[in-house]
Formats: C-alpha cells, structure tokens, sequence
C-alpha cells in the first residue's frame, strides 16, 4: 500500500515477479474496505500515507486477523521504525531499497502469517470443542488441568468424587484428549486456568 | 402874574390915564385919580408904561387942571405945583417900580424854585418809577418790611414766583407761600433777625405758583435813621434750586465716588493736586494692615521696598509736578510682611481750566502677571536655548520658502552665514544627486501647504555629506494661511549606517533562520527524489527477475522498463525543477502567476505534508492575472506560510490536519492568497509578523517577520487572523500593477537551495 501510484506500480511487478499475487491499495480506506483472500498474506505498508497513517493501520490491525506488515518509508526516522517494530512490524525498509531485502522480508511474513493463520485454526477447533462444555464441566476444567486429584476438586466445589471423575470423563471426551498432558496443553493453549474459568 | 405883552401894557398905561383924566374932571381931584392911574400902569404895566403914564398924567394934568387951564403953559405957582404933582407920581411910579421890581424878583424866584421843585419832583417820580420797575423785574424775588417785621411791599417777581395777590402776601401773609417744614425755622429766624438788627441770611422752602417747592436763600438787610434805629427791613429771596440740586448731585456724585472707589475690589487711591494721600479704599487698608493715616506717610512706612523708593517718589514727585501720567511697577508689602509686584497707574482728573484737582491711582497686583511673565522669560529662554542647542538642525522660512532664521547648529555644521541660506541658496549645500528631487518637492508643498517631508545629504563645512531627515511644518493663521514654515534636520547618517548593518545583520539572520527549516525541507526534497529512484529501482529488480524467470516473462520486464524510464524521467523533472529554481535566484522582477508560485511549492513540500500526514486543499482562480514580483522571494513567502501552518498542525490529534490554499482576484487590483490551517490557531493575530516571536520551541521567530518584509516590499498586505473554528488564516494580497519593487530585504532562498541541494546529495540514495 503506497499514495504513490508510481511505487505501487513498480513493487507490484517486482512481488509479481517471484510468483506472488499482489494486490495494490493507495490508501488506509481503500485496504480496509477491500475483500481479502483467505491466505497467507502480508502487506507493504508506506509509513506515510494520506490519512490514517501506515502506524495507525497497524494499530487497528494490531488484533491479530491481519496480515503482518513490512513498511517502507521515504525517511525512515527512528522513532517511528522503533514504534512500529515494536507493534509487531515485520520489517522497516528504508526507500529506495534492494529486492532482496523486500522479497526476503516478504518471504518471512509470509511464513509467518501461514504459521499464525495455522495456529489460529487449531485454536478455533478448541474453542469448538470447549463450548460443548457445560457450565458445570467448565468450572471443573481449571481444576482438572491444574493437577489436582477428583478427591481435592470435589472438596474445593463441595461435591462428590464421583460426580467429578463423571465431569472429567465428559471433558477428556468433548475436549478429545488423549491423556491429561494433553488436555493441559489445550487449556494452555486456551489460556485458561483457575482464575480464567471463575471469570 | 403873566407878564403882558408891550401894547397891553403900554395901552394900560394909556388907559388908566385916560379913565384917571375922564374920573378927574368930574370928581376935580386929578392928584388921587392921575396918582391911582400911575399907580396902576406901574404896578401892572411896568417901568416903560410907568413912566408914560407919568408923562401922561403929568401932561394931562399941566394941560386940565394948572392954570391956565387947557394950556400947557403954566404960571409960576402952577409950575410949582406941577412940579410937587409931577414929583409925587415920580414918586409914586419909583416905589411902585421898585415894589413890583422887588415883586417880580420875588416872583422870578418864587418860579424858579417851583421850576426848581417841579423838576425834582418829576424827577423823583419818573426814578421812583424806574426802582419800581427794576425792583420788579429784578430776577430775584423781593420784599420789604416795617421795621415790626410785617410785610409791607412784595415785588412783582415775588408776586409771579408764588402766584398769590399783593395783598395776601402783605402783613404776614407770606407764610402761606413757606413751606410747613420750615416755617419754625423761618420764623425763629426773622425773630431773631429783628433782634439782632443785623444782616442774616437763611435758607427755605418757598411754593411756586405751581405748588413744587423751591429752595431760597433769603437774605434781609435793615434800613436804619440817622439816630441808628431800623426804620424799614428790605429782602431778597434768591432761587438756589439748582445750585442746591446740583451741590446735592455733587454731595451724591462723591458720595457715589468714595462708594465705588470702597467698592472696587482692587487697590485705589486718590492723591491730592499736591501728591498727598487723599483716600484709599478698603482694599489697600486690607492688603497693606495700616491704618489711613499711616499710610498718608506712605514712604517711610517700608510699603515700597528701600531700593524701589527712590524710582518710586521720583516718578511720583515728577507725575505731581508736571501732570503726566504716574505709571510704575514696584513691590508693594502686603500686610503679612510679604512683598507682591504692583502695577501702580495714576492719573490726573482736571478741571477745566485743565488744573490738576486730583490724582486716581489704582494699584494692581501683577505678581501672578510678573510670575508668568518671569516663567514666559524663562521658558523663552529655555525655548531659545533648546532651539539653540538641540542636536539638530533647525530652520524658519518665510511662506515663499525664503529662510529668514536657523539656528546656531546650523552656522556651525554649514559654515555658512544666515545670509547664505536665502530662498536658493540653500540648495547648493545639498549634494547633486538630491537637489532636484528636493527642490521639486519644497516647491510643491510651498504651494500645497502639505507637510513637508524629505531626506537629503547635506555637505558639512569639512565637505563631507551626511544624510538628513527633514520635516517642515506650515504654521498658519486664523484664516488658515501659511504665515512661516518650521523645519527641522536631523542627521541620520548614523542612523542609516546603523541600520545598513541592522539590514546585513537581519539577512544574515534571516538565513540563519532558513537553516533551522533546512533538515526538514531537505528531508521533503529527499523524498520527492526517493519516491522516483525507489521506483526505477523497485522496477529495475522487477525487470530483470521478469527476463531471468523461466520462461522469461518479456512482456511483464517491458513494462517494468517503461516505468523504469517513466520515473526515471520524473526524477529527472524534480531535479531540474530544483535548479532550476537555484538558477533563478538572483533578484529579478518579473511578471509571474502567483497559482503556479503556489504550485511550485507546494510541490516542493509535498514530503513534508506526506510525512506529517496533512490534507493539502487548494482553490485557486480560475485566470489569475499575473503580478509583478521577485519568484523566488513569492517562493520563499508561501514557503515560509505553507510551513508554518504545517508546523502549527503538528499537535493536532483530534481532528484531521488540513491546509487550505486559496487564490482570488480581489475587487481592488489585487491578488489575493488565503492560507488557513487547522492547527493551534494564534493567540494574538497582531503581534506574530514582530521580529523573534515564536511559539515553536526552536523557531527563531524571523519567518513572519521575513513574510511581512517581502509582501511590503511588494507593496502587498500581509495579515492573520485566527479564523473560524481552529486553525489560523494568513492572506496575503498583491497589487497588480506593481510600482518598482522597493529595496527587497533578503535574498537568502539561494543560499537555502545551495544548502538544500548539498543535504541532497549528502542523503544515502
């Protein structure tokens, strides 16, 4: 994404050139109204920009659905390199740079972004397993990954050994652990823990 | 006795002896009868017929009676008795003679004395009758009295004055005429003069006919006997009326004087034809705290300080002696002790005979006059002096231009006498190159009456010239006519040394400050190159993995080398855009587009704007007409406005950044051009084109200061305001039709560009 027509030109073709498919956008706008393909993805984002700066995108991007980002600036002045590399920025390409440099940091946002998009499914597939949970199996969740014995967690939520080794069977099943190390990873993975499931 | 005529008596005698003869012969008795007749003729005829009666009575007799009868002869006893006869008629006829002589005499004498009386008696009559008249046609009333007092003869005057008859007025009657207040006084008064029996004289009131009353004086004088004793009192009455008016009016008159001059609030005194202190009124009582009679010594009472006395009683003693006026000026001791300035006048009222009869002296007190005069003198003096010693050159001219007074400086700095200067002479002190401009100008405002106004250089008496401000004032006349031009020359020659180096020290100055903004605009210039060279570059790679990807994708490399050379070309432009505005740099006047100097610029600072995220907004007219100016200067002035609402947007957050350029033709033949940001706006639109106000942190607060320079320069305004909502507006307008440009103040923008360029070499590609 760059205001000038003449560098979104030229980084198109040079994107294109590597087997890559660009598309190119002139403002902040513009990007964030356009449909984006369901892929790995990275964006080449000018640090100034009419508008919403290159900065401010990134923040809203900050969520963690965008696509990572690569700027490139006509002056490069540290402050603003260091706040964005701080954000998460990928790479700070001062103009005029080297292919190499672009298409190397591209390579490795890309990884990036198909690591994070991977990440973000398996996730998402937890998350489906864990809303089976019911309320009650929830509570008993943090105990069970926390490593505590039935015997332990019944006492803590007055009730029966039983009825809790009944609730960690339901759980180790919806959830689809195999073994409670497992299950421990997933909740981590969840970030859940005692607190997090009182909240 | 009438005396009878001749004949008469003759004939008498004639008779008397005819009827003496005729009464003889009967009676025979002729002695008695002839006797009787003589007798008769004597007595009443006189000596002549006396004796012819003799002579007839003795011839009848001799011829009738003596023998012989009836003859005249006559016997000798007859002749006796003619003579005894004739003796006695003699006789007879001498003493009847001398008895009607004596007779006669007697009666002459008695005629004499009755002619005597009778004549003395007319006479009495007609001057009685004179007295009467005079008496009564004296203009004075009059009277008389017995000596008892009682009237007993007016006059007619009198009679006419009071209008009564004779008769009322006798006696006492008169008192009716008197007026009743001074009847007692009247009579007291006539009692006591018929006691004295001496002259007296009174004043009264008598009526008119008319019933006013009029003031007498009567005045009454007695008529005494031989033995002394009044027999008769005679009176006048003498009409003082008028003389008592007008002695009543003179009483009043200075009654009136002595009031007015006690009432005068100033100091007055009346002196005598000698010079003696006559009266003063209260005023000199007051302010002197003496008495009146100490002050008739006025001169030994230290009134009048001991060194003015003498002048003082000389010009008095001179004034009183020769009857000029007496004015002087001379301290006078106040009652408490202090002495004030007197202006003391005095003149002379005559009579009419022109004799002094006495001197008015009023004394006025000037010492407030004298102390202005005193403070006039000095700040007189002072004007003198500071028009004397001013450090300036100071001149008066007549309304026509001819310079009749300069001060000493001027003497001193020329070395010219006064007469030098004249109406033109003046004018070859200037240096040549002044003159005409000058005198063109003198001429012109001599005729106008406008201030005059001018610089010129003015050759010293070493032959040196030094520039000199000078102004001219006309001062006029009630009626607004020019009466005398004041002038003054300074020297500025320091001055204009002074400010020659305040002018190279503001420039250097004024690219110091240019270098502050130089980093930033240098960045700017960088980008507008790097985005080009980012381009080619980026374009370049692109090409070359086209044609070395297998299979090479030739149509993709071409177009990748199409904007290789595309941009390749605008970088070129920015370059050449950039020198080309270097190659300009040298001042030179010529007629521009103001909305392409706009776009100049803002081109230039597209970078800048990029960088600092501002919305750039542009409304320029449509037909702009050119104006006359110096493009880099214009440059540099929008610049210098563009950057600075940039700046001003810097903390701005809140709302988007957004700079507005607008460009008009104004009604007036002027260019306008409105440059209105959002930023912080200003707290005082009137102080920021001073010189050093600044809100930036580093700024040196030159570039307004320089803005308002150049716009001036131009013969354009230069404004602020802090518009509407935020932000600040600057507008600046410039004439069409432009006058020379006046000295323009800096032309620091080449030295900038040279800095510019260099930093852009310097920038890592």
């Amino acid at each position: 994404m760059d205001d000038d027509y003449r560098i979104r030109e030229a980084l198109s073709s040079l994107i294109a050139s590597v087997g890559l498919r660009v598309t190119a956008y002139g403002s902040a706008a513009e990007f964030l109204e356009a449909e984006k393909p369901d892929a790995p993805a990275c964006l080449v984002l000018d640090l100034q920009l009419p508008g919403a700066s290159g900065l401010e995108l990134q923040r809203e991007l900050a969520d963690g659905s965008g696509p990572p980002i690569i700027f490139i600036t006509g002056h490069g002045d540290i402050p603003s390199s260091v706040r964005a590399m701080k954000a998460g920025a990928i790479e700070f390409l001062p103009k005029p740079f080297g292919d190499q440099e672009l298409l190397q940091a591209i390579d490795a946002a890309l990884a990036l972004d198909r690591k994070g998009r991977q990440q973000r499914a398996e996730l998402a597939e937890l998350q489906k397993h864990y809303a089976l949970l019911t309320p009650r199996e929830r509570e008993v969740l943090p105990f069970v990954v926390s490593g505590l014995a039935n015997k332990q967690t019944a006492a803590e939520l007055g009730t029966s050994e039983i009825t809790i080794g009944v609730h960690r069977g339901q759980i180790m099943r919806k959830m689809g652990a195999r073994s409670l190390a497992e299950l421990v990873r997933m909740a981590d993975k969840l970030a859940l823990s005692r607190g997090a499931g009182q909240s | 006795m009438r005396v009878l005529s001749k004949v008469w008596r003759y004939g008498l005698a004639v008779v008397s002896c005819g009827l003496a003869l005729a009464l003889a012969i009967p009676l025979d008795s002729p002695s008695s009868c002839f006797f009787l007749a003589v007798m008769v003729s004597s007595l009443y005829g006189g000596k002549g017929p006396g004796v012819l009666s003799v002579l007839l009575s003795s011839l009848a007799f001799d011829y009738f009676f003596l023998p012989p009868k009836y003859s005249f002869t006559m016997q000798p006893f007859s002749s006796l008795q003619f003579t005894a006869f004739l003796g006695a008629v003699l006789v007879v006829s001498v003493l009847i003679e001398a008895k009607r002589r004596a007779e006669e005499a007697s009666r002459q004498i008695d005629a004499k004395y009755r002619q005597v009386s009778d004549d003395a008696l007319a006479q009495a009559q007609k001057s009685e009758a004179q007295l009467r008249l005079m008496i009564n046609s004296i203009p004075v009333p009059a009277w008389s009295s017995r000596a008892d007092g009682a009237t007993d003869f007016v006059n007619q005057r009198w009679l006419d004055y009071t209008g009564i008859a004779p008769e009322q007025a006798l006696g006492w009657g008169w008192k009716v005429v008197c007026h009743p207040d001074d009847l007692d006084r009247t009579m007291e008064y006539w009692r006591s003069v018929l006691a004295s029996h001496e002259d007296r004289e009174l004043e009264a009131r008598l009526r008119r006919f008319d019933g006013t009353y009029r003031w007498f004086l009567f005045r009454v004088s007695p008529l005494r006997d031989d033995s002394g004793k009044v027999v008769k009192w005679y009176g006048t009455c003498i009409d003082i009326e008028d003389r008592k008016t007008a002695a009543d009016a003179v009483r009043a008159s200075e009654l009136q004087f002595r009031m007015i001059v006690h009432s005068i609030p100033g100091l007055v005194a009346t002196m005598t034809p000698q010079g003696d202190l006559e009266l003063v009124n209260q005023p000199v009582l007051d302010y002197t705290g003496l008495a009146f009679d100490a002050l008739k010594d006025w001169w030994a009472t230290g009134l009048v300080p001991e060194e003015e006395l003498p002048l003082v009683t000389a010009k008095w003693k001179q004034s009183v002696e020769t009857g000029c006026e007496y004015d002087v000026e001379h301290h006078m001791r106040r009652a408490d002790g202090a002495y004030r300035w007197f202006h003391v006048r005095g003149l002379p009222l005559r009579d009419t005979h022109g004799q002094v009869v006495r001197w008015y002296c009023v004394l006025t007190d000037i010492e407030g006059r004298k102390r202005t005069e005193e403070a006039l003198r000095s700040s007189e003096h002072h004007l003198r002096l500071i028009t004397e010693t001013i450090p300036a050159l100071v001149w008066r001219t007549t309304p026509d231009g001819e310079i009749d007074y300069v001060n000493r400086r001027v003497l001193e700095y020329t070395g010219k006498p006064l007469e030098h200067f004249g109406k033109d002479g003046w004018l070859q002190l200037l240096h040549p190159d002044d003159v005409d401009s000058t005198i063109r100008l003198w001429r012109q405002n001599i005729q106008t009456g406008h201030s005059h106004r001018v610089a010129y250089r003015l050759r010293r008496a070493d032959g040196t010239y030094r520039w000199f401000d000078v102004r001219g004032e006309p001062l006029r006349d009630i009626e607004g006519r020019v009466v005398q031009w004041y002038g003054i020359c300074i020297d500025v020659e320091d001055r204009k040394r002074t400010e020659e180096a305040l002018r190279y020290t503001q420039e250097r100055l004024s690219i110091a400050s240019q270098v502050a903004t130089v980093g930033e605009l240098s960045a700017s210039i960088a980008h507008e190159v790097n985005q080009p060279l980012t381009a080619v570059v980026s374009n370049g790679n692109a090409c070359l993995r086209w044609l070395s990807a297998q299979p090479p994708n030739l149509a993709k490399a071409v177009e990748a080398a199409q904007r290789i050379v595309r941009d390749g070309k605008d970088a070129g432009e920015v370059v050449r855009r950039i020198r080309a505005l270097f190659k300009r740099a040298a001042h030179e006047e010529v007629s521009l587009d103001l909305n392409e100097v706009i776009g100049e610029v803002l081109g230039l600072l597209r970078g800048e704007t990029a960088k600092r995220r501002v919305i750039v907004q542009t409304d320029l007219g449509q037909n702009l007409p050119p104006v006359t100016g110096d493009r880099l200067q214009l440059q540099q002035l929008i610049l210098n406005l563009l950057l600075n609402g940039i700046e001003a947007m810097d903390p701005v957050t809140d709302h988007p950044k957004r700079l507005f350029i607008r460009s008009t033709q104004e009604p007036d033949d002027t260019v306008l051009v409105e440059i209105r940001d959002s930023g912080v706006g200003l707290k005082d639109p009137d102080t920021v084109f001073e010189a050093f106000f600044t809100t930036k942190e580093n700024g040196m607060g030159m570039g307004l200061a320089i803005c308002r320079s150049i716009v001036q320069a131009h013969n354009g305004r230069l404004w602020a305001a802090s518009g509407e909502g935020p932000g600040a507006t600057f507008c600046f307008t410039l004439p069409l039709q432009l006058s020379p440009v006046s000295r323009l103040p800096t032309i620091p923008l080449s030295s900038l560009w040279m800095m510019t360029i260099a930093y852009a070499k310097l920038c890592p590609a």
